[in-house]
Parts: C-alpha cells; structure tokens; sequence
C-alpha cells in the first residue's frame, strides 16, 4: 500500500443482521461486503463496478461513515477511523465528500442554491456573509452554474443542474477525496458528457480524488484510473482500467463486458449471455461465489475459496483458473 | 466512432438479412402513424408534447424509438394503447392506423377490448405494473379469462405455457409467488409473460430493460429477439440507450422534442446517421478511455411550453441554416428505408460531416 494513499480499506466487512423477531438474536447475516482490501492515491479515480448487491454502494457508506463496519479498518489519510480519537477522526472525515445518484432527492427543496453550497463551509468555519459568498460564487463558476440563479431553489431546476449543485456542495468544503455514487445513472447522456467532462476537470484542477461507484463499464472506462469489479460482496478482479477492461482475466468481468450492449448494431454481439441471477448474499455459494453461473467452473471452484493474488503489476484476480505466472501488461 | 461504417461486410448484410430487414418494406405495416400532434393544457400554457409524428411499424419487426428523457417517446407509447386521457390531453390531429383501424377513433369500450388482447405493453417498473396482493396465477389468469372463453384450467396452461415462453422455467413455484418474492428480472419475465398470454401481435416495450442490471438485460435482449423470431411479436421498443436500440431492433426512430428526425433500419441511423441530433447523441456516448474526449451537445433540451420555431432543434445546431429557425423540415428520404428531417441534408453539402 502506497504511503501516500487518502484512501486505505484492509480486509473491510459489512454484515448486516437480518431481523427475527422483537426478542430473538440474529443468527442469520447478509454478508454485503466481505473482505475488500482496496486503497485510493492522491488525485486516482477508483472505479468499484458490479451489479446491483454487489456491495459497491455499502463500500462507499462505510467509506463516507454512514455504515460501521463489522471488522476490518478503514484509513483516511493515514488516521484509522475507528481507532483515533474523535478529534483527529472528525478532522480527517470532514475532508471526505459525497454526490448521490438521484440529485433531486439529495438536495433540500426548501433551501435555496446559495445556503445548499454554504452549508459545508458555515459548520466548519465561521466565515462571514460576504466572504462565504463570493465563495459560493466561486463554485457556482467552477461547476459551471449560471451566477445568477444564487438564490433560486433546486426545483427549478434540471437534473444535470441539480447534480452539478451537489459536486459544487461537496467542493465547498475543500476535500481530498469525493466519492461519486452512480453520479450520472440518472442523466441523459448528452448530460452526463458534461458531468463527466467537470469531474475531470475538477481532478486535473484540484487533484482530488474519487471513489466513483458505477455499474457502467463505459462511464469507468473514460473515467477511473483504475477499477475494482465487484461480485457479492467481494473484488473479483482490480487493475489499471486499460488492462482490466481490455484484457479481462476473470470470468465474471469477462461477462460483464460482453453484456454491455454495444451502440453499433453492425457489432451484435454472439458472445454466450451470463445465465441465472446474482445469488442471495444471506447465504452465498461456497468456494468461488462466482462458481454457480460461471461457465468455466471445474470441481476445485465450489469447494476451496479463492482470494485475490497478484498475475502482474498492479493487476489481481480472484480466480482458480487465472495463469499462474504473471501475465505481460 | 468506429472505421468502417461505410464498408459493411457481405457476410454481415446476410446476417441482417437473417434478422429479416432483407426486404422488409415488402412487408405489411402493422402500425401506422400518421402525423400525431397532442398537446397538454397545464397551468403554465399549452405543452406541445407531439410535433406530428409519423412512423410506421411494419409486421414482425422490432422498431426502437430513441430520444433523450422529455422528448416524447412515452407519450407516443401511451397515445398508441389509448391510455392518454382526461381534460388536459388534446390530440389535435393525425391519425394511428393499426392493422388498418384508426385507433384514435375508437371508443374507449372498443380499446379495452384491444388492449392486451392485440395490444400489449411492458413497462419500466415491473415491480410497479405488478398487483402486490394476488399471486402471479391470479393476475395472469384474468387477463387471459378477460380476453377469451377459455375456462380456468385452460386459461392456467396457457398462463403456464406463457411463464416458459419468457424463460421461467419453474412456472409451478413462480405462479404461486407475489411479485415481492421475485427479483427484478423474474418480474419483467412475468409482465412480458402476460403481455404475450393472448398472443398480442403487437408488444410496446418501454425501456424494459432499464431497471435491471448489464447481465439481465442482456438475456432480456435475447429474450425479445426470440420472441420477434419465433412467436413472430412485433414490437415498438422505447428507450434511451443506444446500445439497446442497436442490438434489440431492426429499424430505429430518432425522437428530439416532439418530432420524429429520424428514421431507417438500424444500420443507416446509428452508424450512417446523417440528422445532426442523431450524431451527437452518438458523439456523447462515452466510448474513449478519458473524459476528454466526450462531445457534448450545447444548450438544453427546449421547454415545450414554447418550442423553438421551425426545427426544433435548430438552436442547438451547429448546421442550423436560415431557414431552420422558420420552416420545419419535412422527412426527406436519403436511402432505400432512411428518412431524415433536416434542411441542412436536404440542401446538401456538408451533411456527412461528423459531429
């Protein structure tokens, strides 16, 4: 792990208890992320991809604080938060921000845009009017947000309007590290070509980092330096985008990528489509959680686990079958 | 965008062929729409939702409508099954012939009696177009009973047979279910499964896919393919992803703000496109390995309360000529089975330029 990583996950598990009853113990858990050991550098964008219960989102609340992990640690620029103390720890978490996927519902309707961005920089300072607002100013331009619409409300205005108030919110307080939870899922694509085009911006400008959670492996792609596909709670496979989404190594990854219908209907796809569904993370499959829709599974996959090893630089897979000798990059 | 658009391999013409755009526009048009304009009356003014719209559907073909949210696909979809009603709906004129019959015409006794017996549509939300209290039998069975004589076991087989035609298997335990019990997935089998009970020839899917995730969706894309070949189901596919239209249909349908741009077999529109809305869109998919190289279109989606004049698009248009801002164009044939709505191709010139 990188010293100079804002972000360090080891070995981090999510369980949710499942409810029995008013008085009877759970003896039953969800087992929503199980074992991720992932880390961010200064200025990287991550991408976590997966399906839907894959885990991606419960990542990024524990990450953001809003879920306490079952075990393993979580280090934010090298302060573990669950050990500092609680000064330290709220210092380090002020520096870690979030956009939403549904910008209308992540926004207050009864604020106007000036005291939604103000928010962040009014409770960790206590900067006067005129200051905080030529700060709030500052962001609207930098978002790309017409100035003069400072004391509307987030109602009147558009989907990519509303997101682009939420990036400028979770600026205001200067972070080092934002977290994009499916950011531009709910935009149309003319859209979410000048969402993304921002938040690159923003990462050249500022050099913040982003753990960008998505399910499209388009959106990752020209996007995140690196990516992490998710299966069930666990990273199946994670390297440089380029060599991950090029050249996948696991199974699961490969499946995903065939299953992105492509734009070009001259390119119809005649690859094998991935049967059955993601299975329940209450009770998932022994060995390789992958190994009951995998088309490639032999009888070592359904009994012995499998953990994610190194096959080249920067690049793991968690697979039986994955070569033994480190593939070329 | 990928080299090669113009130099389509002989071998893939014979696998379009297969799909059976061979000689389609031989076929019978199953759906016709003929320059469809409806309006809303809200509060704020009058909301010019459809611009004339006019399309045609032809037998056992799949057609993709695409278009960014807002732009009218769903209003389209909702016209067609009759489902558009009350005060504020005015459809000021056109027509929508279906197998010969103008629908607009028909009484709402009349549309009940078509609507999901020739007619049938698939939502967005399975979870939503699903009864939460009945079982999965329960709900099936009556739309069968309400469209034929058959009795309740006979009605049972065919709601059976159905679940296995859209790939349920294991129809004994699912019929027994409530929708909460199944998954996302499950739950969009389950609507297609009733929508295709009564052998509807005609299925409007509206984005059927878009809830459900990379690796469903594609077995629900392979799932519509299967049915337009074998259960020879025509259907009207709306969505937003291009990707979708592309693998999905036959033939595809540009929407922008009310109008129909255009239209052609899927090949000629999404990868010969020559309307300038159809090319950016495509510009705006992310498909490079940085952000940097993300076209975006400039401007807004306009407001319908008062649309631009002339093409609606013009403002955003960086083809716009002067008579855009007055006159809309009229669809302008430019291939064997592709129409565009544009002066800028019509005057010619520039128009294969790329976005």
């Amino acid at each position: 792990m990188s010293r100079d990583s804002v972000l360090a996950l080891q070995d981090l598990c999510v369980y949710f208890p499942l409810k029995r009853g008013a008085f009877r113990r759970s003896r039953q858990f969800a087992y929503a992320v199980d074992g991720v050991t992932e880390s961010v550098g200064r200025g990287e964008i991550l991408a976590l991809v997966g399906e839907s219960g894959c885990g991606k989102t419960t990542v990024a609340r524990a990450v953001l604080g809003l879920t306490k992990p079952t075990s393993g640690s979580i280090m934010l620029q090298g302060v573990d938060m669950a050990q500092a103390p609680h000064k330290v720890r709220q210092e380090a978490g002020a520096g870690v921000q979030v956009v939403f996927q549904d910008p209308a519902s992540s926004l207050s309707p009864r604020m106007t845009v000036h005291d939604i961005v103000a928010e962040p920089a009014r409770t960790r300072g206590r900067p006067d009017g005129e200051s905080l607002k030529s700060k709030v100013l500052e962001l609207l331009d930098t978002v790309g947000l017409d100035t003069q619409h400072l004391w509307r409300r987030p109602h009147e205005f558009s989907g990519g309007q509303c997101q682009r108030i939420a990036i400028a919110r979770a600026l205001a307080s200067d972070p080092y590290l934002v977290v994009l939870d499916e950011p531009t899922s709910a935009l149309d694509v003319s859209v979410q070509a000048r969402i993304l085009t921002l938040l690159s911006a923003l990462r050249d400008a500022r050099g913040i980092s982003f753990l960008l959670i998505t399910h499209d492996l388009a959106v990752a792609q020209c996007m995140a330096d690196r990516v992490a596909v998710m299966y069930l709670g666990r990273i199946v496979e994670k390297g440089p985008t380029h060599a991950v989404l090029s050249n996948p190594l696991h199974p699961y990854s490969v499946a995903l990528l065939a299953s992105v219908p492509s734009p070009d209907p001259t390119q119809r796809s005649g690859a094998a489509v991935l049967g059955g569904e993601v299975p329940s993370p209450v009770n998932p499959p022994t060995g390789c959680r992958f190994h009951p829709r995998c088309p490639q599974r032999t009888d070592i996959c359904s009994h012995t686990d499998v953990r994610l090893r190194e096959v080249s630089d920067g690049r793991s897979v968690a697979c039986h079958l994955a070569p033994e000798t480190p593939v070329g990059a | 965008m990928k080299s090669g658009g113009d130099a389509v391999s002989p071998s893939r013409r014979i696998g379009a062929g297969g799909w059976g755009s061979g000689n389609s526009h031989d076929r019978e048009e199953l759906l016709v729409l003929h320059d469809v304009r409806l309006d809303f009356e809200s509060l704020r003014g009058t909301v010019y939702a459809l611009n004339g719209v006019s399309f045609s559907l032809r037998a056992r073909e799949v057609l993709s409508l695409v278009g960014e949210s807002g732009c009218g696909k769903s209003v389209t979809a909702l016209t067609i099954m009759g489902l558009l009603q009350g005060p504020q709906v005015r459809i000021r004129g056109g027509e929508i012939l279906f197998q010969g019959e103008d629908l607009l015409k028909k009484t709402e006794h009349e549309m009940v009696q078509l609507r999901g017996k020739s007619l049938a549509m698939v939502f967005q939300d399975p979870q939503s177009s699903l009864n939460p209290v009945f079982t999965i039998e329960k709900q099936m069975v009556a739309v069968v009973r309400a469209h034929t004589s058959l009795s309740k076991a006979a009605a049972r087989e065919t709601v059976e047979e159905s679940l296995s035609v859209v790939g349920l298997p294991a129809s004994r335990s699912i019929m027994t279910a409530y929708p909460h019990e199944l998954s996302g997935g499950m739950r969009q089998r389950v609507c297609m499964g009733m929508a295709l009970a009564c052998d509807a020839p005609l299925l409007i899917a509206d984005e059927p896919t878009t809830a459900l995730d990379v690796t469903i969706q594609a077995q629900m894309l392979r799932l519509l393919r299967r049915l337009r070949d074998e259960k020879r189901v025509s259907q009207l596919l709306i969505t937003h992803n291009m990707g979708v239209a592309a693998q999905a249909s036959d033939r595809v349908a540009v929407m922008y703000a009310g109008d129909i741009v255009e239209v052609g077999a899927a090949e000629d529109v999404l990868v010969r496109g020559r309307h300038p809305y159809t090319n950016a869109l495509r510009a705006c998919l992310p498909t490079g390995s940085t952000a940097a190289h993300l076209k975006t279109i400039p401007g807004g989606v306009p407001d319908l309360l008062a649309p631009p004049t002339g093409c609606r698009f013009h403002p955003r248009c960086h083809l716009a000529l002067d008579e855009c801002a007055t006159s809309k164009p009229p669809m302008l044939r430019v291939g064997n089975d592709h129409s565009v709505a544009c002066h800028a191709v019509a005057a010619g010139g520039q128009e294969m330029r790329r976005v």
